[in-house]
Formats: C-alpha cells, sequence, structure tokens
C-alpha cells in the first residue's frame, strides 16, 4: 500500500533560495510540492486554496513576512509551519522554546527529512496536529513581542485578498471580544482578530494613545478634546468618532496633551 | 653766627635721629637699654638745643641746670652703650666685663654729679674737667675691651659701635661752650653724638619702615650741609644787597636740587647702607624664570634662587597644603619680629604652597619694600601655578577625549571588521547551493566574489584605503546580493577613474549599501535600484569628495531612522567615523521617502594627507 504523498508548499522571495529548497524537497519521493509563492500574501491565498499538509515559511519575506502569514491564517486551516530563515536570533529562540519546526539556510537535506517524518507523525494523530498549531501561535505572539521592531503594516483579510494597512494610516482601534475595528484616516474599516496590547506594545507609544480599556487612537488626529463634568473628557477625531476617556487616562490625556 | 646754626641745623637733626631711634625701640618693645640710649640721646640734643641752639637767636643765656642734665645724659650714653653691647657675656658671669661695665656706670656717674655741682654752685656748665673724665675713662676702657674681646665674634661691631659712643662725648671738653668756637668746631663738640644713632639705628632698625625714615635723615643731613655750607661762604659778601640775593638764589637752587638730594640719599640708603637688591630687577627676573618653567617644582626651586641672595636668608623653604578647605589668610605675607617671613602662595585650588623665609644673614631685617616684593612673587607665583593647572587640566582632557574617540574610531572599525552579518552569508550560501545545481559557473563567480569579500573585510587592514579599493569591495557585495535577489536589484555604480585614488577611512561606506539592501530592496516586493556616485564639491573652502548611496527601494520616515540610529543601522557608527576623521567639515545627510526609497549623501574632505594625518593634524589643533 502506498501512503499518501506529503502535500508541501514553498513561500520565499528570493527565487534561488525558494528553488533551491524546491530541489530539496523533490528529491524525497514521498513530498508532493504542490505550489510555491514568492511572497507572504500569496502563500496565505495559495494555503487556503491548497490546505497543504505542511507549509515552508521563509521569516523574512517584504510586507508580509512569514509570522504575518501565520497571523492572517483561519485556525482550522493553518497547515503545520515550518519556518525558514537565513539568520534569526530572536525567532530560533521562540521556536526552540515552543518546539516548532525551523529550518536554517542553506537548508540541510537531512534537516529537512527530520522535519517531514516530525509532519507525518503529526499528521496521523488529530490531537498532535492541532496541538502543533497551537505551539506554532503561540511562538508567533511571543517573537512579535520579543521582537523590538515596530509595526509598520497590519494585513487585513478582506474576502479573498488581504489589504496592508500602514499602521500610520490607523485612525482608532476599538476592541469589541475578541476583534479589533480598525478605522483609518480614509474612514477605511477593517477587522482584525489580535489583542489590543499586544498590537498597542508593537505600535509607536508617542504617535498613538489609549483612551480606555478597549481604544487607541493617533494622537496626530485628536482635534477636540471636550471636558466632562468629574474630570474626564471626550475626544473628537476628524471623522465625527467620539470617544469617552477613561478616568485614569484622562489623567495622561491632561498631561500630555492639554499642556502647552 | 655760623656756629650758631651749625648747633641749631646739628641739634634738630641729632634730636630727630635720636627720637627715631627712641620710637622704633618703643614700638618694637626692644629692650630697655636701647630704649634708655634713645632716650639719651635725645635729652642730650634737646638740651643742647634750647641751651647753645636757641640763645643765640632769642638772646637768653642758658639755663645751667638744663645744660647739666643735657651733658649728664650725653655722658651717660657710652656706658650704656657699653652696657648693651656686654649684656650677653655679663649675665654670664664674665668678671672683667662685669668691672668694666662697672667703671663705666661710674665714670659716667661721676661726670654727671660734676655737671650738676657745676651748674648748682656756679653755672659754668659744663664742668671741663667732667667731660675730661668721661673722655679719659672711656678711652681707656675701649682699650680694655679691645684686649679682652678681639678673640669673639662680633667684637669688632661691639668696639665700632663703643668707639662712636666715646667721640660722642670725647669732643665736649675741646669746646668752651661760649658760643666763640669756630663752627666747624662746635659742629665737631656738639653733634658727635649724631653718627652713633645712624649707627643704631642701621645695625638694629634697618626693619620695616626705618628705611624710609634713614632716607629723609640722610637727606636732611646732605641738605643741611649744603645750606650751611651756603651760608658759610655768604658771611663775607653779605655786606650789599647782591649778595643777598645771591644768598637767596642759593636758597632757591637748593630747594630746586632738594628731590635730587633725595633719590641720592635713597640710593645711598638702599645700596651703601641696606645692601638692598634691586627690586625691579627682581621682579623683571622673577616674571620672566615663573614664565619660563611649566612645572611647580622647577618654578619654586628657580625662585628660591632667585630670592635667596636677595634676601640675603640663609632658609628659604617650599611647604605644601593639601587641605582644599583651608582658607587663604588675610594677608599674604606674614612677618615674624623681621627676621623671618611666611607667605601664601594664593592659588585657587589646592594643594596650595608656602614659603617660609627665615635665618636672615648679618642682621638683615625684612623691610617694607621686601615684603611688598615677597607679596608681589607671591602673586605672580599663584597665577603661573594657576595657568600651569588650567593648561594641565586642558590638556590631560583634550588628550582623554582625543584618547577615547580614537578608540570609539578604532572599536567601529573593529567591530565592522568583525561583523560579518550573518543573514548575508548565510543567504549568500543559499544563494551559491541553488547556483551549484543550476548553473555551476556561476556558483563559482558568486563564490570568488564572497571569499574576496570576506577577505578584505576580514583582514586587519589600515585604518584608511581609497575609494577605488572600497567599491571593489562594495562591487563585490553588490554581486552576490544581485545573484541572490535576482532580477528585484540593479547596480549602478557611477565613480570617475579620477575620484577612485581619494583616500577615506575604510569600510565607511560598506554599511550604507549593506543599509540600502537590508531595509530598501528586501524589503519591497519589486525591488530596486543600488546607486553609487561619486563627486567633488567646495566645502568651507575646501574640495570635498561627495558620495551618494541611493536605492528606489522601500524607504522609510524619520521615525525608521531615528528607531534605526539607535538599533545600530550602522548609520550611527558611519556618523561617528565621519565625525572623528572629518570634524566640522565631514557630513552626512539622509532623505528617505516611504514607498520610493533612501538616499544617503557624506561629504568628507578630500585631502588625503589631512585624512591621513588627522590624527596628529587634530591633536595640533587642539593644544
Amino acid at each position: 500500500m502506498t501512503t499518501p504523498k506529503l502535500r508541501v508548499i514553498i513561500a520565499d522571495d528570493e527565487r534561488p533560495a525558494r528553488s533551491f529548497l524546491a530541489a530539496t524537497l523533490r528529491t524525497f519521493p514521498d513530498v508532493d510540492l504542490i505550489g510555491e509563492a514568492s511572497n507572504g500574501a500569496e502563500a496565505v491565498k495559495l494555503i487556503e486554496r491548497e490546505r497543504p499538509d505542511i507549509a515552508f515559511l521563509d521569516l523574512q519575506m517584504p510586507e508580509l513576512d512569514g509570522i504575518g502569514v501565520v497571523r492572517l491564517l483561519k485556525k482550522n486551516l493553518t497547515p503545520l509551519i515550518a519556518f525558514v530563515t537565513a539568520y534569526d536570533q530572536y525567532a530560533v529562540r521562540a521556536f526552540e522554546l515552543n518546539a516548532v519546526d525551523y529550518l536554517l539556510k542553506p537548508v540541510e537535506a537531512s534537516r529537512v527529512r527530520e522535519t517531514l517524518d516530525r509532519a507525518i507523525e503529526r499528521l496521523e494523530q488529530k490531537e498532535l496536529r492541532s496541538e502543533t498549531v497551537d505551539r506554532v501561535r503561540a511562538a508567533v505572539e511571543e517573537f512579535e513581542t520579543a521582537s523590538p521592531q515596530k509595526l509598520e503594516r497590519i494585513p487585513v483579510r478582506r474576502r479573498d485578498e488581504i489589504v496592508l494597512v500602514p499602521v500610520n494610516e490607523i485612525a482608532s482601534v476599538v476592541a469589541e471580544g475578541e476583534l479589533l475595528h480598525i478605522r483609518t484616516i480614509q474612514n477605511e474599516r477593517h477587522t482584525i482578530s489580535y489583542r489590543l496590547r499586544d498590537l498597542e506594545a508593537r505600535m509607536n507609544s508617542n504617535k498613538f494613545v489609549r483612551l480606555g480599556r478597549g481604544t487607541i487612537v493617533n494622537v496626530e488626529l485628536i482635534r477636540r478634546i471636550i471636558p466632562l463634568p468629574g474630570g474626564t473628557y471626550t475626544v473628537v477625531l476628524p471623522n465625527n468618532q467620539e470617544f469617552k476617556v477613561s478616568r485614569i487616562q484622562s489623567r495622561i490625556i491632561r498631561e500630555q496633551l492639554l499642556r502647552l | 653766627m655760623a656756629a650758631s646754626l651749625v648747633n641749631i641745623l646739628g641739634f634738630t637733626t641729632g634730636a630727630l635721629l635720636y627720637g627715631m631711634l627712641f620710637w622704633m625701640v618703643l614700638r618694637s618693645n626692644s629692650d630697655r637699654l636701647s630704649l634708655l640710649t634713645g632716650a639719651l640721646g635725645l635729652i642730650w640734643n634737646i638740651g643742647a638745643f634750647l641751651g647753645y641752639g636757641l640763645n643765640s637767636v632769642v638772646l637768653i643765656g642758658p639755663s645751667p641746670l638744663l645744660l647739666a642734665i643735657a651733658f649728664s645724659a650725653l655722658g651717660f650714653l657710652p656706658a650704656v652703650v657699653v652696657h648693651s653691647v656686654l649684656r650677653s657675656r655679663v649675665t654670664s658671669g664674665w668678671s672683667i666685663g662685669r668691672s668694666i661695665l662697672v667703671i663705666a656706670y661710674a665714670l659716667s656717674f661721676l661726670a654727671a654729679s660734676l655737671q650738676i655741682i657745676v651748674a648748682v654752685r656756679d653755672g659754668a656748665v659744663p664742668s671741663q674737667s667732667g667731660l675730661q673724665i668721661l673722655t679719659a675713662g672711656f678711652v681707656l676702657l675701649v682699650i680694655a675691651l679691645l684686649l679682652n674681646t678681639r678673640k669673639e665674634a662680633g667684637w669688632a661691631k661691639s668696639i665700632w659701635v663703643i668707639s662712636l659712643a666715646v667721640f660722642a662725648v670725647s669732643a665736649l671738653h675741646l669746646s668752651d661752650h661760649r658760643g666763640t668756637d669756630p663752627w666747624w668746631l662746635e659742629l665737631l663738640v656738639h653733634n658727635s653724638s649724631v653718627p652713633l644713632a645712624l649707627a643704631f639705628l642701621h645695625q638694629d632698625y634697618r626693619f620695616a619702615l626705618a628705611d624710609i625714615f634713614l632716607k629723609r635723615a640722610v637727606a636732611l643731613v646732605i641738605l643741611v650741609g649744603i645750606v650751611f655750607a651756603i651760608y658759610v661762604s655768604g658771611p663775607t659778601l653779605i655786606t650789599d644787597q647782591r649778595s643777598i640775593l645771591l644768598l637767596f638764589a642759593g636758597w632757591i637752587g637748593t630747594a630746586l636740587i632738594y628731590p635730587w638730594i633725595r633719590s641720592a640719599a635713597s640710593w645711598f640708603v638702599d645700596n651703601v647702607m641696606l645692601h638692598r637688591p634691586d627690586y625691579d630687577m627682581l621682579l623683571a627676573e622673577a616674571t620672566r624664570t615663573v614664565a619660563r618653567h611649566d612645572s611647580v617644582e622647577s618654578i619654586q626651586e628657580e625662585l628660591s634662587q632667585l630670592l635667596q641672595p636677595a634676601l640675603c636668608a640663609r632658609s628659604i623653604q617650599w611647604n605644601r597644603t593639601n587641605d582644599a578647605d583651608t582658607q587663604l589668610p588675610q594677608n599674604i605675607v606674614t612677618v615674624t619680629a623681621g627676621r623671618a617671613a611666611v607667605a601664601v602662595i594664593p592659588t585657587v585650588e589646592a594643594p596650595r604652597y608656602s614659603l617660609s623665609i627665615s635665618d636672615l644673614e648679618g642682621g638683615r631685617r625684612l623691610l617694607s619694600d621686601d615684603i611688598a616684593v615677597i607679596e608681589k612673587l607671591a602673586l605672580l607665583t599663584a597665577r603661573r601655578i594657576d595657568a600651569i593647572r588650567t593648561a594641565h587640566e586642558r590638556f590631560d582632557r583634550d588628550l582623554r577625549e582625543r584618547e577615547m574617540s580614537k578608540l570609539a574610531a578604532e572599536a567601529e572599525l573593529r567591530a565592522l571588521r568583525a561583523q560579518l552579518h550573518p543573514h548575508f552569508l548565510f543567504n549568500a550560501l543559499t544563494t551559491i547551493g541553488y547556483l551549484i545545481q543550476t548553473s555551476p559557473s556561476k556558483a563559482l563567480g558568486t563564490l570568488m566574489q564572497l571569499s574576496s569579500l570576506l577577505r578584505s573585510v576580514l583582514r586587519s587592514g589600515p585604518e584608511f584605503s581609497t575609494l577605488g579599493e572600497e567599491l571593489k569591495i562594495i562591487a563585490a557585495y553588490l554581486e552576490i546580493e544581485r545573484a541572490r535577489f535576482e532580477d528585484r536589484l540593479s547596480v549602478r555604480i557611477d565613480v570617475g577613474r579620477e575620484l577612485r585614488e581619494l583616500k577615506l577611512p575604510a569600510l565607511l561606506l560598506q554599511p550604507l549599501v549593506e543599509n540600502a539592501i537590508k531595509h530598501g530592496i528586501s524589503k519591497s516586493i519589486e525591488g530596486g535600484e543600488v546607486r553609487i556616485t561619486a563627486d567633488l564639491i567646495p566645502r568651507n573652502h575646501h574640495t570635498a569628495l561627495r558620495v551618494i548611496v541611493e536605492d528606489t527601494g522601500n524607504g522609510g520616515d524619520d521615525l525608521d531612522f531615528s528607531n534605526g540610529r539607535t538599533r545600530g543601522l550602522g548609520l550611527n557608527s558611519v556618523e561617528k567615523r565621519l565625525q572623528y576623521y572629518g570634524h566640522d567639515n565631514a557630513a552626512m545627510t539622509i532623505t528617505s521617502i516611504r514607498g520610493s526609497g533612501t538616499r544617503v549623501e557624506i561629504v568628507l574632505p578630500v585631502d588625503g594627507a589631512t585624512m591621513e594625518n588627522a590624527d596628529a593634524l587634530a591633536l595640533k589643533e587642539r593644544m
């Protein structure tokens, strides 16, 4: 009896690196390379269309990197992930802590084989598989918070495309349960699934200010501040969005914005 | 008439000198014998002035008792002088000295008694026999003293002083004291005590303001002499109005030459009587010396050598206090008994120094001028030491700063050499791996590029390189990246051949090119072009080399760069090294637009020599 082949995709913006990995994968008879993506957005589309068993994601890709791809994938559609990187201390540490598979460039055939074997093992047991996805997500979050790099763009899914929202263009972020509603300066609305606290940590603190438990606004857009009885405020943005400021944050507003 | 004038002037001078002596002794709390000497001399001169000086003017005969007291006072003068000279020996139980002393006082007492007796009995003061007893007795005593003390230290001075004292009385009997003697005899007879007063002043009271008094006194004596000379030559002519006119002219002439007399007197006092150093010369020499040396120790040594002969001091010592809290004393120079002085050098900061001068030779006292000079020298030295300290401080600080920035620059270079970005390296190896499978010859080419790049970056080469050399490294680097990014990266290096020989710090441009790839090209899906251009531009009156590294990649805003600099994009390092090597003539400008790329422009001095000798030149500049 022949075991079904492993369905694999690769995402890397550098063609030589992609081809090198593809050539290595093709040497294994039990691998079916079903697609290659040259950037993060392509990778998301490819994964959701092809539903591969395992995705080899390059960590460094322009605009949407490997981490961003995982972030955007719905949990039940997330395949097994093996990150590929030339050199990244932070990421490697996060992966090792969470027992997430990763490959170092230039990829070695034997290491690829090990990864494939582990994948086969996990695919055979359902619970192992979902646990693996959880671990990947945990590693991704850990890596993001550990990384000193500030967020430049927020990838947002919209129907069958991915919109990259530059952080600078965000007017406000309002939390609602597990979802975050984003309004841009152009008054576009987006919704992502992310924790407000994590997002705030990755945004430039000079540009964004927390108004309460569930709101962050772009400081540069605040035009009017209406004092309320009891020492709190209401903040009004140019798009006429109004936000109540919590008592604690009111003090910060007073100190940071209402002083000459 | 001439004799009367001599008497008036002579006694006035004598009274002044003895008065001064008396005052000096009183002020310095010296011993009673010296006080007595002054008092006796003063009594004699005042008494004699009233007796002989005035009688010719007011035509009142001298009171016999007054004259007797004056003569008695003068008679006691040699005895007191002998006493003060023999004092130390007498107290140590020297029998001959004691007997001489007893005889001396006995003689004076006998003479005084005779004067009083004569005054009371017939008013024929002075008693010639009394005067003769004094003269004869004291001459014999001096001879006896001469024989007894000739082997002792300082005997000559003692004898000299006593002889003067005897001389003061010995001439008295030559006159008949009736105002009929010729003027020169009157001078000799009545004013022989004046040299004694001068001798005393000279020996014991050269200190403090004595020199000023001495100068005045000598000037006065000279003036008196001149006036008298005119007057003496006058009487033969004083018959007509012309001679009165002449006399008048003589007086005016004397008044006119008085300043000259004064300066002559002060020269005499300074150089002959006091052996005083030339203060102006001393100060000038000291100023030169202090300015010439630039260590505290050598200044101290030189000043000691200058002051020692000038002040006749056997010991000149420098002391040092480290205590920073010590307040400066109100007076810079503190004098103890005219024989020793301590001068504090009033430097701004501790440690402070003080100069102690002591053991003055040959009875030398510190005069007011000495103290003024010491004070000036102390101030001069303090300012110089302050200046030396400031200069040293500044020099040390400069040296430290220089050293630190040099170390920093070297460290930057070392770090650059060691900083073989692993990311780049592994990506390059991946590329080569791919090329081996698809195009072995291209793989070999890239491998060679990588080898030569590694070699030039890793070797610990000189701090400076040429633009051409640097561009070779950059070209190798960009070739490897081109193999990796393929058509996403295009490269244009547009630098004229003539510029390639220009010197610049090694690996200065490399980080800029790496940034262009890392943050520009690799962050963009479409990729872009990396362009390197160079030209010469004028800057601050010099020619400067301008190198522009630009890319049409991702770009960023100010925020990214402010983050980037602190995160070590390499820009920080480039800027530091530019500053170190080029100072104000070097600059780096970054312009970046999100989505359309980044442009980094660096400008640095073109003069190869300047760049190479930057260390030496910069150091010289700061000194």
